[in-house]
């Protein structure tokens, strides 16, 4: 009687240990084959061909992006750029700071400016037909203009430095890309543009009235993310940051080298394209640190700035939420 | 070893988690492949859209408005899967790509483009779609822009879609929505075990223990717990267990109701000693033990000792003849070791072999039933033996039975007495008023008895002494009927004569007494010559009869005198006489012999031998040994008309057979007729009986020694000898006293006296330091005293003395006459160490094959032997003999009798041996023989 009881016990005993076994081990089993299918999609970048981000696309040709990782979207326009961004299709997207801002007050999910690209040395411009040489001639006339931040901001700008209002033109939203045909179509006093078809309009025989260098740092590239992209692709997005210094360190070693490869992106020659990069400044890394570094930053000062030149066309409400936009160093190299 | 049953614990949930497993496995599986399935068909789908739109965007504005197109392209490389677009000329070169890098250069850099794909499609003017590694590729021809003339140019769309991150986010969905499904079936899966284990297992194993608690006996109400079925299975438990123990009380019932019964059931092993295997309470009525103290017990050490066997055999019997059931009477064994009769009813159980193992019975006290059956077993001996006749009649007189004594006294036998009346008796003499007197005494007093004439069958009449009851029906007092009782009165007188027979017969076996047999003998001296025959009275005696009286007891003894006397009552003629005169004396009374005296006393000595024989064939008693006696007879032949006859009042004639009996004892025939010579020299021999009788306490035996020397002539030892220091004869030598002592039972006497004196020289000796052995001559008698050796180790221990100084010699024709127990005897001697040697030896008549038996360690050759060396032929070729045979049974060589140097040379020169005789030295006293021993000497 007594060993029956105690082979009983005994037994249940193993059993108890069998079911917690099993119980742990499935469990794991469960938890392991999680880890290991974990939907890691890449980074999906949208940028557009726009000298100060070609470093992105040179990157991606040398392979120093991670395909798994990383995906970098060819985009026609920023336009083009920012609409797949708010249709979240993209997870990060190379704007413009006035694009950011625009970004930030509609959106519902705060956006984080992680890296600075460049600061538009007159890569910004504003041609007009040599009858309109004097910016105040255009009064009354069609000005072209993409109908993106830069190209506003540019023309708030311009309008404020030839003492115009925004009633006194007539503005016609054009992209970049059907700049050129508008030209060659006559209709257009004056048109926004940026490189590279400033460069090809000039040869066409517009004459640059205006550009970046003007407004100081008003015109800034910047790379974006949306909140949830950072914790989700943090590592891609320091992979990225990290690919676009060394482009830039690329470049600036090997100018010549650099510009040769970019022209044909850019539809310039060599030469040009040297051109265009001396409208750019590219700030290193330090910079960047210190550009990013919150909300005290001189780019928070100038996304201010833009706000408020963009609520003066109506594009930006006045009380749009500020905490929607931030400033993040933490994806910078060190 | 049975195969252990696996937990259900661990099999239900291992089952549970198998199948849990297994399903989402297979879902996820088959989701995989639907999911898949339906993703690349909606790729497939989405690349033919694609193609479709962007083929006529080319092919209507790829000539006007290129960057429409460029865009277009570049736009849908923000699809989720798109890898790359790119719009080719006939030559295969990149127009337009979503990526700008790729325009301008060849398609094979495009990935996953394949020439032989797009030729295909360029040939068929159509759409390829291809699955190739993880990509989907599609191939949509375009037609380019006419530049020249009409001829038509075919360029390609190439179109390449991601399918593994279709396939990932298949399995990551299906991983997310099954997983989450399996972790909460997993966390639900010890809510249902635990569910099962209360439900099911709990109440299993609560069940189980009380079963358990159930078989050990315990009345356990099981409760009922878990699901509905195991309830109902407890509930039958229940009511199981209620009716177990409602069984069990109506057995204790049963078996209390029992234990008042006379019937004690019983099982025993079927083996003997039959243990018990199971017994009813009730035992203790019978057998004053408790039934539990017998169980496991024999039952065989209950059964009296006297009907063990009687029962061990009839149940074998039984057994071996499958008996069905059987019956036995016997006795047991109480608690108190009184015995009690039982009647055993076993009924054996038997296996299919037939063998049976467990016999079940029951027993019933039959004491009452016995007794009753010994009373009537009591009437039935009455019935038989009663000397008087019994006469059952009914009312009429009609016989209804009759006793074995009715048809020894009326003639009638039982056949032909029942049925008639008792006027088959009537004798025809008693008249009418006798029998009315009668009869009213019957109907008064229910009694009559008085003298009665009777007719025999035969027709003569008796006078029975009679007695009729009349018996009655205890109810009604009615007379059911008469018991006579008579007896034939004329043998009434034999009781006189018993008495006069007692007074003259001897009562133990049934022959005349001495006052009978002097009786007879006086008559026939009385009737004197007239017929001239000769006479004799021969007297026996029982050689040593006393002895065994003493020592078998005297039922033994009495046993033996009526044997005797039966055989000599059985073989003697009839008109002689046998009568027994004395406890061991018998005399027989022979009166017709013939008529000339020789004829008559050879008849005589004819008839005494016939006798001795028949006396001494060996009498078989009981499981001893056959007893096989010595008689001697002594006979007296006379004349009925001689003169000492004619004065036998005083028994002269006995007196002188007896004289002749004395005689007869003394010689080896043991017959012996009365002479007037020998008379007398029976005479001088009772007197010097009567002397040494008294001599041997007086001290007049003296002890001499004789010497016995071994080759060197040295002496080795002594034989005692025995001298007679008589007071007016001198020193007399034995052969002077030895037939009287043997004849008056003196040998005994004499034969402790020579024992006592050897060992008071030994004794003396081994204080002077010898070692001599003296050999010390013992007479039969002293064997058939018995306690011989027990006689010789106490002195032995009185004297101090060593054993093996010690010979105890003893004739050969001794040691045959009661062989065994002579031998036991000798036998034991030996065993106290003492060395037996025989005397005499190649006198009597041994056996050789018993001479090895014997316990002998010397062998004394006979003077006879020697007397005639070393001439004579005959006499040597003896001694060799008895050399060789000694040699053949390792015993030591004495030679008696050796009287000339040319003997003891001859003997010297044959074999190592001692020597005595008269060359070797006379026999002289001991004292001499102690004061010239020299010291150490001596020793076998």
């Amino acid at each position: 009687m007594l060993t029956v009881q105690l082979g009983d016990r005994k037994r249940a005993t193993l059993e108890k240990i069998w079911v917690a076994a099993f119980f742990l081990a499935s469990g794991g089993l469960i938890v392991v084959a999680f880890i290991l299918f974990e939907e890691k999609p890449p980074l999906r970048i949208g940028a557009h061909h726009w000298p100060g981000y070609e470093t992105l696309f040179y990157a991606r040709e040398n392979g120093w992006l991670d395909e798994r990782r990383v995906r970098l979207i060819d985009t026609p326009s920023a336009t083009d750029t920012m609409r797949a961004f708010q249709q979240q299709r993209l997870d990060a997207a190379a704007l413009t700071l006035d694009e950011a801002v625009r970004l930030a007050a509609v959106s519902r999910e705060a956006i984080a400016v992680i890296l600075v690209f460049n600061f538009s040395l007159g890569a910004d411009v504003v041609l007009a037909r040599p009858a309109f040489a004097d910016g105040r001639t255009l009064k009354g006339q069609r000005i072209g203009v993409e109908t993106t931040g830069v190209g506003l901001l540019m023309l708030a700008h311009f309008l404020k430095a030839h003492g115009l209002g925004i009633d006194e033109v007539v503005i016609e939203p054009l992209t970049a890309d059907r700049h050129e045909a508008a030209w060659k179509n006559g209709h257009l006093a004056a048109l926004v543009s940026y490189e590279p078809y400033g460069s090809r309009l000039e040869k066409l025989g517009a004459v640059r009235i205006f550009d970046s260098r003007a407004c100081g740092h008003c015109i800034v590239d910047v790379l974006v993310a949306r909140a949830s992209a950072l914790e989700r692709h943090e590592a891609a997005l320091r992979i990225v940051a990290q690919a676009h210094f060394r482009a830039l360190d690329e470049f600036r070693r090997n100018r010549a080298d650099a510009s040769f490869r970019l022209s044909k992106y850019l539809g310039v020659s060599a030469n040009e394209t040297d051109q265009i990069y001396r409208l750019l400044r590219q700030p290193t890394v330090e910079e960047n640190h210190l550009l990013l570094a919150g909300k005290g930053s001189p780019l928070w000062q100038t996304s201010m700035e833009i706000s408020q030149a963009l609520k003066s066309f109506d594009i930006v409400s006045e009380e749009w939420p500020k905490q929607n936009l931030r400033l993040s160093a933490a994806f910078l190299p060190q | 070893m049975i195969r252990p049953c696996p937990s259900l614990r661990v099999s239900a949930l291992l089952f549970l988690a198998g199948l849990l497993v297994l399903l989402g496995i297979g879902g996820m599986v088959a989701g995989y492949f639907f999911h898949l399935d339906r993703h690349t068909q909606a790729l497939h789908a989405e690349a033919e859209r694609d193609g479709s739109q962007l083929v006529w965007l080319a092919e209507e504005f790829y000539a006007t408005r290129p960057e429409l197109v460029e865009r277009e392209i570049m736009r849908h490389g923000l699809e989720a899967h798109h890898v790359a677009t790119a719009l080719l000329d006939t030559g295969g070169k990149i127009v337009l790509a979503s990526r700008r890098e790729w325009q301008g250069g060849a398609a094979e850099m495009l990935p996953g483009f394949e020439a032989d794909k797009m030729a295909q499609a360029l040939s068929e003017r159509s759409r390829i779609a291809h699955e190739k590694d993880a990509l989907l590729t599609a191939y949509v021809a375009w037609r380019l822009p006419a530049t020249e003339g009409f001829s038509e140019h075919w360029g390609a769309l190439y179109l390449a879609y991601d399918k593994s991150l279709v396939e990932r986010a298949i399995i990551h969905d299906l991983l997310r929505r099954e997983g989450v499904v399996l972790l909460l079936a997993l966390a639900i899966l010890p809510f249902a075990f635990w569910l099962i284990d209360r439900l099911a297992l709990r109440p299993l194993t609560a069940l189980r223990r009380q079963i358990e608690a159930l078989g050990a006996g315990a009345h356990v109400e099981v409760t009922p717990r878990g699901g509905a079925e195991i309830c109902a299975l407890a509930e039958s438990i229940n009511r199981l267990a209620r009716q177990l123990a409602h069984a069990q009380e109506q057995l204790q019932q049963e078996r209390a109701l029992f234990s008042g019964s006379p019937l004690v059931l019983f099982a025993w092993r079927a083996e003997p000693p039959w243990q018990v295997l199971e017994v009813t309470a009730n035992v203790q009525t019978l057998l004053g033990i408790a039934g539990e103290s017998l169980v496991g017990q024999p039952y065989l050490e209950r059964i009296a000792t006297e009907d063990r066997e009687r029962v061990i055999s009839a149940v074998t019997a039984q057994l071996a003849a499958r008996a069905p059931r059987f019956t036995l009477r016997y006795r047991l064994r109480r608690h108190d070791d009184s015995l009690v009769w039982v009647e055993d009813h076993s009924l054996p159980e038997y296996d299919a072999n037939g063998h049976c193992q467990t016999l079940r019975g029951y027993l019933r006290e039959i004491e009452a039933e016995i007794a009753a059956q010994q009373k009537e077993e009591i009437y039935r001996q009455v019935w038989q033996n009663l000397r008087e006749a019994i006469m059952v009649t009914d009312p009429r007189g009609v016989i209804e039975a009759v006793n074995p004594a009715f048809t020894t006294i009326t003639g009638y036998t039982e056949q032909e007495a029942i049925g008639q009346t008792s006027r088959l008796l009537k004798s025809g003499l008693h008249d009418g008023d006798f029998y009315a007197d009668l009869w009213r005494q019957l109907e008064t007093r229910g009694l009559w008895s008085g003298q009665i004439w009777n007719r025999r069958k035969n027709g003569d009449l008796f006078m029975a002494e009679m007695s009729i009851a009349a018996v009655r029906a205890p109810e009604t007092q009615q007379t059911i009927r008469y018991i006579a009782l008579f007896g034939d009165s004329t043998p009434l007188k034999s009781a006189l004569e018993r008495a006069e027979w007692s007074a003259t017969h001897d009562r133990l076996t049934g022959l005349a007494n001495r006052s009978l047999f002097l009786q007879r003998l006086a008559h026939l001296c009385a009737a004197g010559s007239a017929h001239g025959h000769h006479a004799a009275v021969l007297v026996f005696d029982l050689l040593r009869f006393r002895d065994i009286n003493d020592s078998q007891g005297e039922s033994i003894g009495n046993f033996l005198l009526s044997q005797v006397a039966q055989r000599l009552e059985l073989q003697m003629p009839s008109e002689a006489t046998v009568a027994r005169l004395g406890s061991d004396e018998f005399a027989l009374l022979l009166p017709a012999l013939s008529e000339k005296e020789e004829d008559a006393g050879r008849e005589a000595l004819a008839i005494a031998m016939q006798l001795l024989r028949e006396i001494e064939a060996p009498i078989p008693y009981d499981d001893l040994e056959p007893i096989a006696l010595r008689a001697a007879v002594g006979i007296r032949l006379f004349h009925p008309g001689e003169p000492s006859c004619r004065m036998e009042s005083d028994g002269a004639l006995l007196a002188e057979a007896h004289l002749a009996l004395i005689e007869a004892k003394a010689i080896p025939s043991r017959v012996a007729l009365f002479e007037r010579k020998l008379s007398e020299a029976i005479q001088v021999r009772v007197k010097t009986e009567q002397e040494l009788r008294n001599g041997i306490p007086a001290g007049q035996l003296r002890l001499f020694l004789q010497p016995q020397r071994d080759r060197m002539r040295s002496i080795r030892g002594f034989e005692a000898l025995v001298r007679w220091q008589h007071p007016e004869k001198g020193l007399l030598a034995p052969g002077a006293f030895l037939s009287a002592a043997e004849t008056g039972g003196l040998m005994p006497a004499l034969d402790d006296w020579m024992l006592d004196a050897t060992l008071a020289f030994i004794a003396a000796s081994e204080r002077a330091g010898s070692k001599m052995t003296i050999a010390c001559n013992l007479s039969a008698s002293s064997f058939d005293r018995g306690g011989l050796a027990q006689r010789i180790e106490d002195k032995l221990a009185d004297y101090q003395v060593d054993a093996k100084h010690l010979i105890i010699e003893i004739t050969e024709g001794a040691m045959m006459q009661n062989e065994s127990h002579v031998v036991g005897e000798l036998e034991r001697i030996a065993s106290l160490g003492v060395r037996v040697s025989i005397d005499d030896f190649g006198t009597g008549y041994s056996s050789l094959s018993r001479l090895n038996n014997l316990p002998i360690h010397e062998m004394k050759i006979d003077r006879s032997f020697v007397m005639g060396l070393p001439q004579e032929q005959q006499a040597q070729k003896i001694i060799h003999t008895l050399i060789e045979l000694a040699d053949a049974l390792a015993i030591e060589i004495v030679a008696e009798g050796v009287e000339i140097e040319a003997q003891a040379e001859y003997l010297d020169a044959l074999a190592p041996m001692l020597q005595q005789g008269y060359f070797h030295g006379r026999p002289a006293p001991a004292d001499e023989w102690l004061a010239r021993l020299p010291p150490g000497e001596g020793m076998r």
